[in-house]
């Protein structure tokens, strides 16, 4: 410890391992996605993979805070990089709601839904979700190696997804399901849309400047 | 990076670990500091020979051999309140007893006062936190417990320093440093020529030819008006160069090490404040973080003490410019400054109980400071220039 102590004093950049913890965030966020995946429409998922997945939220919240200490830490201490850190806390929120909407879709049978029956409306679901488990797989290269081109592409993908979800919605309303059926399909439809909006929140980082994160202004984004 | 010019991006642009440029930097601050520390070991050098140019007598109209130890005590709260920095009063009182025209005695409680008056610099920087309640209540006690801390360690210590004296003719500080500082051969005062003392000497000597052209009273003035200078703007330039240097190390300790225990904050107290050359930087920093919530009082606390303890360096270095026959007498007034936080660690520290009572009055005052920002502003200017100045007032018109 003494030792660990001593190399404190040889320097070293707190907000690079601020950055590295917001990788090993969407690392995490994206193993939490891949147990659920096989999981979302039979909600068989096991108990050992469903407190797995409840673990893995658990590190994420515990890297969110520990990002955001590091950030307030640096800006009390000694206000440079001022926009790297509001970009940090933004994001690190993200990917933390992230987390919770993959916990969120563990739960739908808790929450009254039944299995999801076969059919177009579960093969368009199927497509979002896979648009979702895209974005998800890719955001941490395009958001390391900064790459705009592809950052843009998966924006407007992730976007034209999302008026997909809200229009799923409607055609689920209209539906013939029962109850528990409905309720599986809405719940998530919703989770996924919510979750590839956060994520196309973390794209837009690449792409738009601080100020606009979350938003999409199409001139930036051409 | 400019602050300008800063890229928000996560990635590729993101802030990198330390590179071979930033040791060269690192290396180029510390050449820069031990230039700083020459002329500064150079200023305490002229300031003591100034002084003692002057005559014996020369300083008795302000230090006399007699004065209340109170009265010396509230010297090192405002000397040390107007400069903001116990560092320079410390090594200004090293360089006045160097010149053989203030004692040991004498200097103690003025030792004293400049560690009761280095705490105001923390308290002003909280009051910056005063429009957000409960931010400045986490800020204000954060900085307070510093105060309370001195002000409980002078309430112990000086009364028992008058009382060895009394009883013994020695105060216990003054009896614990005379032996160490009579062991410490070759760090001040004493028989064998150091390279480095004749590289003092060879610099205070280049100051006297500067000055040469002046009449031998005003130019012993003006050597040691030069020595003030030199200590006060040096010690300014390597808190600058050194608190950059540093900063990143505390932001590291803050996010790795903080809940590691009273020990460890110590420490960290301590390397900080003897690389800043500063308590104040190093408690003015624990400010903004505890009114953020990152840090806890019970976690300020010990950095706080160490803070107090890696100070002392600054007096101790002084020291080690003096030569001739006051030197074991500067070294020892550097080592009642150590002494007297080693034992105010041992008495409001060390035992859970005592410990309790800083943190206790702190958080009091704290609360009473929230609820009325005037109490807050009433007592820095109270208790740091107002009473002080006002019990010094009163002691010449009776004196």
């Amino acid at each position: 410890m003494w030792m660990e102590l001593i190399d404190i004093f040889r320097g070293g950049d707190e907000l690079e391992e601020a950055g590295n913890d917001l990788f090993e965030m969407l690392r995490i966020v994206r193993e939490m996605a891949a147990i659920v995946r096989p999981h979302v429409f039979e909600h068989r998922i096991s108990l050992e993979d469903r407190n797995r997945v409840y673990e893995l939220d658990i590190q994420v919240n515990e890297l969110e805070r520990k990002v955001r200490k590091r950030v307030v830490a640096h800006l009390s201490l000694n206000p440079t990089q001022v926009p790297y850190c509001l970009l940090l806390m933004t994001l690190v929120k993200d990917v933390e709601r992230v987390g919770d909407y993959i916990k969120n879709v563990t739960e739908v049978s808790d929450l009254g839904g039944g299995p999801v029956p076969g059919g177009p409306l579960r093969d368009e679901l199927e497509q979002l979700i896979e648009i979702a488990s895209k974005l998800m797989a890719e955001v941490g290269d395009v958001l390391k190696g900064q790459d705009r081109e592809r950052a843009t592409d998966l924006i407007q993908r992730g976007r034209a997804a999302g008026k997909r979800c809200d229009r799923l919605l409607v055609a689920i309303s209209h539906s013939e399901f029962g109850a528990g059926e409905v309720t599986s399909m809405v719940l998530l439809t919703r989770f996924y849309k919510r979750l590839g909006a956060h994520l196309v929140n973390i794209l837009s980082s690449v792409v738009m400047p601080l100020h606009k994160v979350d938003f999409f202004d199409e001139k930036e984004l051409k | 990076m400019n602050g300008s010019t800063e890229q928000a991006a996560v990635g590729s642009s993101a802030p990198r670990r330390a590179s071979g440029q930033d040791h060269w930097q690192l290396l180029w601050s510390l050449i820069k500091v031990a230039v700083l520390l020459y002329i500064f070991l150079v200023g305490v050098g002229c300031l003591s020979s100034g002084i003692k140019g002057l005559g014996k007598g020369a300083m008795d109209a302000y230090m006399s051999a007699d004065m209340n130890p109170l009265v010396g005590l509230i010297v090192g709260i405002l000397a040390t309140t107007l400069v903001q920095s116990s560092s320079v009063t410390t090594s200004l009182i090293v360089g006045l007893v160097a010149s053989g025209q203030v004692g040991v005695a004498q200097a103690i409680p003025m030792v004293m006062g400049a560690n009761i008056g280095t705490t105001v610099t923390n308290t002003i920087a909280s009051l910056a936190h005063a429009g957000r309640g409960e931010e400045f209540r986490r800020a204000f006690a954060a900085a307070t417990c510093h105060d309370f801390f001195n002000f409980l360690a002078v309430l112990t210590l000086l009364p028992l320093e008058l009382l060895g004296r009394v009883v013994a003719g020695i105060g216990p500080l003054e009896y614990l440093s005379h032996g160490l500082a009579q062991r410490l051969a070759g760090i001040g005062g004493t028989s064998y020529k150091s390279p480095l003392k004749v590289m003092f000497k060879a610099g205070v000597k280049s100051v006297e030819w500067l000055l040469s052209w002046l009449d031998g009273h005003t130019a012993n003035i003006a050597l040691a008006v030069v020595g003030c200078v030199l200590i006060f703007v040096t010690l300014a330039l390597v808190v600058k160069v050194m608190r950059g240097v540093m900063m990143s190390r505390v932001e590291r300790f803050v996010n790795r090490f903080l809940g590691s225990g009273g020990l460890v904050a110590m420490f960290v107290g301590i390397v900080v404040t003897a690389a800043v050359q500063s308590s104040s930087i190093t408690t003015s920093i624990l400010v903004p973080l505890a009114g953020a919530g990152i840090v806890t009082l019970t976690q300020v606390y010990p950095i706080t003490l160490g803070a107090n303890i890696g100070t002392t360096v600054t007096a101790l270095l002084a020291a080690t410019a003096v030569s001739g026959d006051q030197g074991a007498a500067a070294v020892q007034v550097a080592l009642v400054h150590l002494f007297f936080n080693l034992a105010g660690i041992l008495i409001w520290y060390v035992p859970p109980f005592t410990r309790r009572l800083p943190l206790f009055a702190a958080r009091r005052l704290a609360d009473v400071a929230v609820r009325s920002k005037k109490v807050a502003i009433a007592y820095v200017a109270g208790m740091f220039y107002g009473l002080p100045a006002a019990l010094f007032l009163l002691s010449r018109a009776l004196s």
